[in-house]
């Protein structure tokens, strides 16, 4: 069980690090919001935030006195990440409603919480749970900024996705971008979930640090890689599979 | 709603209503449920989209209505759609432009 939760850290990282640079390259040649978001977000949540906790809290890999800072840069980092997949997502999907605005601004101050309750923590310790006030900031902070961003864009990408393929049968759809699109909602909705799960835990008071939980937290995590790669980087089979499909 | 799709659409229905002998209310109601059939939105269809619809998904609407030779009405109005073309802003990036792009197809 450990075993295929340290290689779904190690695909999530790897996928994580690809297309976050595979996308800032892009972004630096085009110069747009959406491509420097996504490499944000890649590179910041994935890479650097998500790996830098797992590190620290879970493998304890970090020395002692470097622990506390090497957390804040991994939450500070999944913020940002959450903050960029927020703006992408009123940037791409809605980029005149006032309501996307205010979601995004609502997502930012929850991060914002989650990061300020985590700089209060006292230093953390690998396998132990902080409490307080701080504690259930630096948590409710980061979980239900995360998970609002993350949920938020599957629920667009799903919706376009559904879309475009109707209007597949009229033509007017290009079947790598919905799949492109579905396979987005897929991932957002994985990393999404993980949320909710701690959430979930939190809530009924489970214990966090449990085998099942953990295993259930890898396979979403492996699901969120999976997922981006397939959307990012379709092998040649897929894509010839895909541009058979029927148009109804 | 981006300036060319809002008249690309606002078009669609004054001439429906023109051409097609409908109210103001049921051209609107009966273009945007052509435009959901089809999986667009009149905030952003596009006069080329909007033209794949009159041809179709618009002419079995009309018919159901009771509209007399709805595929004349629907030539009508892509004509006139086709001349906004000319003078239409091209709209900022759509979904599909974005994604498109991030997948570098």
């Amino acid at each position: 069980m450990q075993i295929a939760a340290q290689l779904g850290f190690l695909a999530f990282l790897t996928a994580s690090l690809v297309i976050g640079v595979r996308l800032g390259l892009l972004a630096r040649r085009t110069r747009e919001l959406p491509e420097t978001a996504m490499a944000v977000a890649f590179l910041c949540g994935g890479f650097l935030g998500y790996g830098s906790l797992v590190a620290v809290t879970v493998l304890g890999a970090a020395p002692p006195a470097w622990r506390h800072a090497i957390y804040l840069v991994s939450v500070v980092s999944m913020a940002t990440a959450a903050a960029a997949v927020a703006v992408f997502t009123r940037r791409v999907f809605r980029p005149d409603a006032r309501p996307a605005a205010v979601l995004v601004g609502a997502i930012g101050c929850a991060l914002a919480t989650g990061v300020v309750g985590s700089a209060a923590l006292p230093p953390i310790e690998p396998g132990v749970r902080p409490t307080g006030a701080a504690a259930g900031l630096a948590f409710w902070g980061m979980t239900l900024g995360t998970g609002a961003a993350y949920l938020w864009a599957a629920a667009e990408s799903g919706r376009y996705a559904g879309l475009l393929r109707r209007r597949r049968p009229l033509g007017l759809g290009d079947v790598r971008v919905e799949s492109r699109l579905a396979l987005w909602c897929v991932g957002e909705a994985a990393a999404g979930g993980i949320s909710l799960l701690y959430a979930g835990a939190r809530l009924l008071e489970l214990d966090q640090r449990s085998a099942e939980l953990s295993a259930l937290s890898s396979l979403l995590v492996v699901a969120s890689a999976a997922a981006s790669w397939l959307a990012f980087f379709p092998p040649a089979l897929y894509e010839r599979w895909l541009v058979r499909q029927p148009s109804a | 709603m981006s300036a060319s799709a809002a008249s690309v659409f606002e078009t669609t229905c004054e001439e429906l209503a023109r051409q097609g002998g409908l109210d103001g209310l049921s051209a609107r109601g009966t273009v945007r449920l052509a435009l959901k059939a089809a999986g667009l939105d009149a905030r952003s269809v596009t006069s080329g989209q909007m033209r794949v619809v009159l041809e179709k998904v618009m002419p079995a609407e009309l018919a159901a209505r009771g509209v007399p030779d709805p595929g004349t009405v629907c030539r009508g109005i892509a004509a006139r759609i086709s001349a906004l073309e000319a003078d239409g802003a091209r709209p900022r990036s759509s979904v599909e432009d974005v994604f498109r792009r991030l997948g570098g197809v």
